[in-house]
């Protein structure tokens, strides 16, 4: 990084090597976290220094793994399927390449604007309206409700998601998003400076709803944002994300 | 097996890209390419980390399963293959220590047996210039900010975890690390 470094610019590249190298905790990696999704100098600058600190593995010995090892791990590989030429294994598609690996929440942001209208229309219409649903329009009005609506950059991944803070509902629309086999996406709430939480695992596709917990509420507030990565399936949710943020877009009232 | 461990070591990388990239078209043979070119080393990442053989040959099992699910994505251009292995190893491994919550009780002598086991050439898959360049920049550390840094990365500690293990407060390990990878920055040349 050839930029001049002042006290603030080696502070925040150490900053970047103490993240790569995982000894932050706390604040301090909250803080981290966000910069990591918020800031893209400092993303790069973990890279930076993830890519020569794993040539640090190089150092460690080799040593012969027992026979049964193999094996064990064929065994648990998906079935292949029939080899009809037709039927090529799916799981390991390549996923679409997001205008978004460079995180930029500006963008983000951008078309969440933009978009946040045609949101409402999706989701502010309810099922049939049963007693409680008066609150529908007046909730609207009173700015209770926020929404979130992100793609991707090649518009092959979307999320619409619509917060009702009142009645403790998360409604989502989710378009494209195809994990490999033993992988999930996985949403995020990344507060305003703040540190990235699991919302858990959605589908990759189609409309989801659940009723959210009290301290998710609290998390989701204008100005926080919803992202998506995709995460090991079997031990979600996650404390933090350990992938590419595929899309992120802020919650606006409407 | 023993036409693998025939090859120079450039074939080796090559015959590792290869294998790496059917994976992602789905081929197990492939896969056992892959796993008789880098077993042993990723197997080794995994010991530093998780310290008991048979914990650490289930975490190998884990490593190549997502290897399976996660060759498609791997792009050649942001890192090499062996690279991108041993990142998995290390992420898995810390994360399995971390979850059986066995690091609690592991007993640490201080600062042990991760010393400079200087890497032989021939087990160093990815030999690049700047991999060597490392090595030497971290032999040129201070001894404590040489050995802070790599128990954080081999076992995964944190700084608390480090203070506690090494016995000496949190802000000196802090200021370990710290001014270690201050020196590492100017010695790799920070471009």
């Amino acid at each position: 990084m050839p930029e001049p470094e002042g006290p603030e610019g080696a502070d925040a590249d150490i900053r970047a090597g103490e993240y790569a190298l995982g000894v932050l905790e706390g604040e301090d990696l909250a803080v981290a976290q966000r910069a990591m999704l918020a800031d893209r100098t400092f993303a790069e600058r973990v890279r930076w220094w993830r890519y020569r600190l794993n040539r640090m593995a190089e150092a460690a010995g080799a040593i012969e793994p027992s026979p049964e090892v193999w094996p064990a791990i064929e065994r648990r590989l998906p079935e292949p399927h029939e080899r009809d030429g037709s039927a090529a294994p799916q799981p390991l598609a390549r996923p679409p390449v997001t205008g978004l690996r460079g995180w930029s929440l500006a963008a983000a942001l951008a078309s969440t604007a933009a978009a946040a209208a045609t949101v409402v229309l999706l989701f502010v219409q309810p099922p049939p309206p049963r007693q409680e649903a008066p609150a529908d329009v007046a909730s609207a009005a009173s700015g209770q409700r926020l929404v979130a609506q992100v793609q991707s950059e090649d518009g092959s991944l979307s999320l619409a998601g619509l917060v009702e803070p009142d009645s403790r509902r998360l409604a989502l629309n989710i378009t494209g998003f195809a994990p490999a086999e033993g992988q999930a996406a996985e949403l995020w709430v990344v507060p305003e400076g703040g540190a990235p939480r699991s919302l858990g695992l959605i589908p990759g596709s189609g409309a989801f709803r659940r009723v959210l917990t009290a301290a998710e509420i609290d998390q989701l507030v204008e100005g926080a944002s919803l992202a998506v990565t995709y995460e090991d399936a079997g031990s979600a949710p996650h404390e933090a994300p350990s992938s590419d943020i595929l899309v992120i877009g802020a919650l606006s009232r409407v | 097996m023993a036409e693998l461990s025939s090859l120079s070591m450039t074939d080796k990388r090559a015959a590792l890209a290869s294998a790496i990239d059917r994976v992602a078209d789905g081929d197990r043979h492939a896969l056992k390419v892959v796993y008789d070119l880098t077993a042993a080393k990723l197997l080794g990442v995994v010991m530093h980390i998780a310290r008991d053989r048979e914990q650490a040959e289930d975490i190998l099992q884990e490593v190549f399963l997502k290897v399976w699910h996660r060759a498609g994505r791997f792009d050649q251009a942001q890192a090499s293959p062996i690279t991108w292995l041993c990142a998995i190893a290390r992420n898995t491994a810390i994360d399995s220590v971390r979850k059986s919550g066995r690091r609690a009780q592991v007993g640490e002598d201080v600062l042990p047996d991760i010393e400079d086991d200087a890497p032989r050439a021939d087990q160093m898959l990815c030999s690049e210039e700047d991999s060597e360049l490392l090595q030497q920049c971290l032999e040129r550390l201070q001894d404590d900010h040489r050995r802070s840094i790599r128990m954080a990365f081999f076992r995964g500690y944190s700084h608390s975890e480090l203070a506690e293990r090494v016995g000496v407060p949190l802000g000196t390990v802090k200021s370990w690390i710290r001014r270690g990878l201050a020196s590492l920055k100017g010695c790799l040349g920070g471009a």
